[in-house]
């Protein structure tokens, strides 16, 4: 009697350890592909529920051309904040003409977090700015790699890269970044005119 | 032609010539000394050293302000604590509540944005930045960064620190303070003053020894200009002469700005402090025109003899002479009887005196290596050149301490270790670069600067031992090298094998012999198993672990032998912190950065060294690599560090050389890459491994250097899935499968059938996040299994 007691035990505790593996198996998402990180002591991120699956190729129709500020959210990990205030710093700086300390910020920014994409496609275009070319096509590297899901600023970094390859006078490969850009984002108004030009630039060199 | 007018012609015959001859003489002199002034007047006065300093502190929120040292930071850049509002530039104030910080920077001319000394408030959550803002605009502030520590000076003969300047920025009330105290004649006179020298004379006779000298400014000056401090009459006459060339070549005003940039005003370590403009500084951390009356008096006060009155070392005798200076300005009308009382009853508030508590020499020295390769030598030591730095000057001390601490704890835990020659003695090495920007953060090229300058961290050649396994790792994940390839959970035979080349035979051994059987390769890098790295080296080839190295960054060429595979190759510490940086930094190269700006004088840049980076290798591949050395430090052979009390996600390797005599730490987390080497300079046995010798320091130094900062995870990059397994099949897990692990592998190599040693329903789709438990052989057994003791 006292064994069939402590089988029952055993059945019911079974049982309900299945169900909570079960359960949790259940909530496991499907895909794991580059879950997002975040700045908090790695014992409360694991703490967390596992990030929703990668989101599919969003409708290329929105232009992503506001503050990087606008993309802090209260739950924004505080270094990634950091980074993009700076890197929105850098590239106000940059438009106002002074690349050398937009190198300065965005720099910084890499070095606060180094995943922040922006920075790297701001640093190539300050680059390219002072005419350091190599160091522009690295950077731009970079941002292609970090910004692959970003239809809009792929855009832009192709379009940067068909600016580059233009001034090298490697026509073949600027139309072919232009046509890049403007796969990944149609509204690319720069690239556009780019390939719009190029023709008219062959034909009056 | 009587005799008497005779004897005057000849006379004159006589003289005429002699006359004529001095004449000359004195004219040609005269020329001389004109032009030795215009050298000094007209050309560079003085030889400026160049000046090295750290990188600056950003502040941005998030950081927590007593874990990265910024009260510290603070004080090193002698800021004072106040009680209420900073008042002034290099004040800071801290909310008694722990609410928040105010810091008034001090100014700083940075090369490319002048910092003019913002007043900036730092609002604190648990001692956590929440925000920088400025606290009368209430505007957001992004840029916010304590300024550069100096590091060094780089100096030809003497160190002479002096911060020079123009006659408009020297405040009225310093050259009154300085005429008061030295010349109030200054503008009456000429060169000499004769109403002076006899004032100066009778005070002397009266008091039987030399109490006051009757020497004019322009006379002190052409002395520290130009000439000894010998007592003789020839030095005086030159001195005199020289007076009298300035005056009569120079306006006052030349004269007295030569003069206040001139003087010494005091010490500081090696360094002499020269001139009015430094000198405020260095008591006082503020510009010239920020002094009161009492400060300035008191700078005055300091010329006649600047250590002996110096406020740091007899405060009473600095206010004493202020208390003069300042009754001498009263007395000639400079300011009023009510303004020296003022002045007087001004609280002494000096800078903290510091001491160079880092001052990082075998780091100045990669420094000044580097900086020789592009300038001459004169240029360096007497332009003026600011020399900015990657150095972290908190970081620094981390790591000076750890290496110091470290060893002298080894040596108490085994004597054995202990040598009585102080060139014989166990030494170390520490180099920590942030992966993406290639900047060096901290160094320590050895025990002690003063007993040894080898920097064992850019010079020692030594052989890395298992540290290099992680490139035979890249090399067998990654499929772009052909094949075949593995995966972490690619099954491996840890045994003892010959690998023959050549004609010749290789045995690899285990660590006292014990081999393992059939294992993954993730152990086989998470244990450090000899055998099984270089099987899997066999069977990928060694052209393809090479081809591995030279993309990583690993200094060649390589020598085609198996060995190499084990580490049997020498290298430096900063050479390994480049490799694993590119791991770290997922594929990504940058150069190791010392140097980041050059400016001259007048603060234009005249050199940017910017971050330059190229993709290396594979981010996918990596971050297989990164992934499994983060079990090497949760479980494996690092496993001390988290004992040790080191908790951020961080991936390491420890390395240990044949015979003992080098022990290696080489770890990392995303944003800190610190490799230690501990051995003796003559190869002895260390009879340590890694583990044992080199492991402690790395986890003091990283404990320190990322204590405050935010903690982050690796990102998971494209193309890499995680996955979750039977660490036994390498199946997909089940849900009768008794150990499961998270796994990560290429999207293509991901496993896609079930574990077929143990059926049972699947576990999802097999997939799983970095959140769960990452990989590791080591079972996760459920809590019932547990509970029941099965």
């Amino acid at each position: 009697m006292r064994d069939q007691r402590w089988l029952s035990v055993v059945v019911i505790g079974l049982t309900l350890s299945g169900c909570a593996q079960a359960a949790a198996r259940h909530q496991r998402p499907r895909t794991a592909q580059a879950p997002s990180k975040d700045d908090r002591p790695v014992e409360v991120a694991r703490a967390r529920p596992p990030a929703p699956p990668a989101p599919a190729r969003p409708a290329a129709t929105r232009a992503d051309d506001g503050p990087l500020t606008a993309k802090i959210a209260p739950a924004t990990p505080a270094g990634r904040s950091a980074a993009l205030r700076l890197t929105e710093e850098g590239r106000q700086r940059l438009a106002a003409g002074d690349a050398p300390r937009a190198i300065d910020l965005l720099e910084r920014a890499i070095a606060v977090d180094a995943r922040v994409p922006y920075a790297y496609y701001f640093l190539a275009k300050a680059h390219a700015e002072l005419h350091h070319t190599t160091l522009a096509h690295r950077f731009l590297d970079r941002a292609d790699q970090k910004l692959a899901h970003e239809p809009y600023w792929r855009s832009q970094v192709n379009a940067l890269r068909g600016q580059l390859l233009a001034d090298e006078g490697k026509s073949a490969a600027a139309e072919a970044a232009y046509r890049r850009a403007l796969d990944a984002w149609p509204g690319n108004r720069a690239a556009a005119e780019a390939l719009t030009a190029a023709p008219q630039r062959d034909k009056n060199p | 032609m009587p005799i008497g007018r005779s004897r005057r012609a000849l006379g004159l015959l006589v003289l005429a010539p002699v006359a004529l001859g001095a004449l000359v003489w004195g004219g040609m002199h005269y020329r001389g000394l004109e032009r030795t002034l215009a050298a000094k007047f007209e050309g560079r006065s003085w030889a400026v050293p160049g000046r090295i300093y750290t990188a600056a502190f950003a502040l941005y929120p998030g950081l927590e302000v007593a874990g990265t040292g910024v009260f510290e930071r603070l004080r090193r850049l002698g800021y004072r604590e106040v009680a209420g509002v900073p008042a002034g530039r290099g004040e800071f104030h801290r909310d008694p509540r722990g609410g928040f910080l105010d810091v008034h920077l001090h100014e700083f001319r940075y090369p490319l944005h002048p910092e003019e000394g913002r007043s900036i408030r730092i609002a604190l959550d648990h001692g956590v930045v929440s925000r920088i803002f400025d606290p009368a605009s209430n505007d957001d502030v992004f840029d916010a960064a304590l300024e550069p520590e100096p590091l060094a000076g780089l100096y030809d003969e003497v160190w002479e620190e002096r911060h020079v300047v123009g006659m408009d920025q020297i405040p009225a009330r310093m050259v009154q303070a300085v005429l008061a105290a030295e010349d109030s004649r200054f503008f009456a006179h000429g060169a000499i003053d004769l109403r002076g020298i006899a004032r100066a004379l009778v005070r002397n006779v009266a008091a039987r020894r030399v109490v006051e000298g009757g020497s004019t400014l322009t006379q002190q000056l052409m002395k520290n200009f130009f000439l000894s401090e010998e007592r003789t009459w020839r030095r005086k006459a030159r001195e005199l002469a020289m007076a009298i060339v300035a005056e009569q070549r120079y306006t006052k005003e030349q004269i007295l700005e030569r003069y206040l940039n001139e003087i010494y005003l005091g010490q500081s370590g090696a360094k002499g402090i020269f001139g009015v403009g430094e000198a405020a500084q260095f008591y006082f951390g503020k510009q010239l025109a920020d002094l009161t009356t009492g400060e300035t008096a008191l700078l005055a006060g300091l010329i006649r003899a600047p250590n002996a009155n110096s406020p740091f070392r007899s405060p009473m005798r600095a206010q004493g002479r202020r208390d003069a200076v300042l009754a001498a300005m009263a007395e000639h009308g400079a300011i009023t009887a009510e303004e020296a009382e003022a002045a007087r009853a001004e609280p002494l508030q000096l800078r903290p005196y510091v001491t160079d508590r880092t001052n990082a020499p075998y780091f100045v020295d990669a420094v000044r290596r580097q900086l020789q390769a592009s300038y001459p030598p004169a240029a360096l030591t007497a332009e003026g050149l600011r020399i900015f730095t990657s150095l972290d000057g908190e970081m620094q001390v981390a790591a000076e301490t750890a290496v110091r601490e470290g060893l002298a704890e080894l040596e108490r835990v085994y004597p054995k270790l202990r040598r009585d020659e102080p060139e014989e003695q166990l030494e170390a090495a520490l180099v920590a670069v942030h992966p993406a920007t290639g900047e060096i953060k901290a160094m320590v090229g050895g025990r002690d600067y003063r007993i040894t300058q080898f920097n064992r961290a850019t010079d020692a050649a030594r052989q890395p031992g298992s540290v290099f396994k992680p490139v035979v790792f890249y090399a067998a994940f990654d499929p772009e090298g052909g094949e075949p390839h593995f995966t972490p959970m690619t099954r491996v035979e840890d045994a003892a094998f010959a690998w023959t080349y050549e004609g010749r035979s290789w045995t690899p051994g285990n660590y006292k012999d014990r081999y393992r059987g059939a294992v993954t390769a993730r152990t086989a890098l998470e244990q450090s198993l000899n055998a099984a790295t270089a099987r899997i080296a066999f069977d990928v080839g060694l052209p393809r672990v090479i081809a591995a190295a030279e993309k990583l960054g690993f200094p060649g060429p390589l020598p085609a032998l198996p060995s190499i595979v084990l580490g049997g190759v020498e290298t430096t510490p900063l050479a390994v912190a480049e490799v694993y940086a590119v791991l770290a930094s997922q594929g990504q190269r940058t150069s190791p950065r010392a140097v980041t700006q050059v400016a001259d004088e007048q603060d234009q840049l005249i050199e940017g060294r910017p971050l330059d980076i190229t993709s290396v290798v594979s981010p996918a591949v990596a971050y297989l690599v990164t992934h499994v050395l983060e079990g090497a430090i949760d479980h494996g052979t690092g496993s001390a560090a988290r004992t040790q009390g080191f908790r951020l996600p961080a991936a390491g390797k420890t390395g240990t050389t044949n015979d003992y005599g080098d022990a290696w730490y080489a770890g990392y987390t995303p944003d800190l890459v610190t490799i230690v080497w501990v051995g003796f300079d003559r190869r002895q046995s260390l009879g340590l491994s890694g583990a044992q010798a080199a492991l402690p320091i790395w986890t003091a130094f990283m404990k320190r250097a990322t204590a405050g900062r935010p903690a982050r995870d690796f990102e998971v990059p494209e193309g890499v899935v995680l996955a979750t397994v039977d660490p036994e099949t390498g199946g997909r897990a089940t849900a009768s499968c008794p150990t499961t692990v998270v796994e990560a592998f290429l999207e293509a190599d991901a496993p896609t059938n079930d574990c077929p040693r143990h059926e049972g329903p699947a576990l999802g789709s097999g997939e799983a996040t970095r959140s769960e438990r990452k990989g590791s052989d080591q079972p996760a057994t459920s809590w019932w299994r547990r509970w029941l003791g099965r």
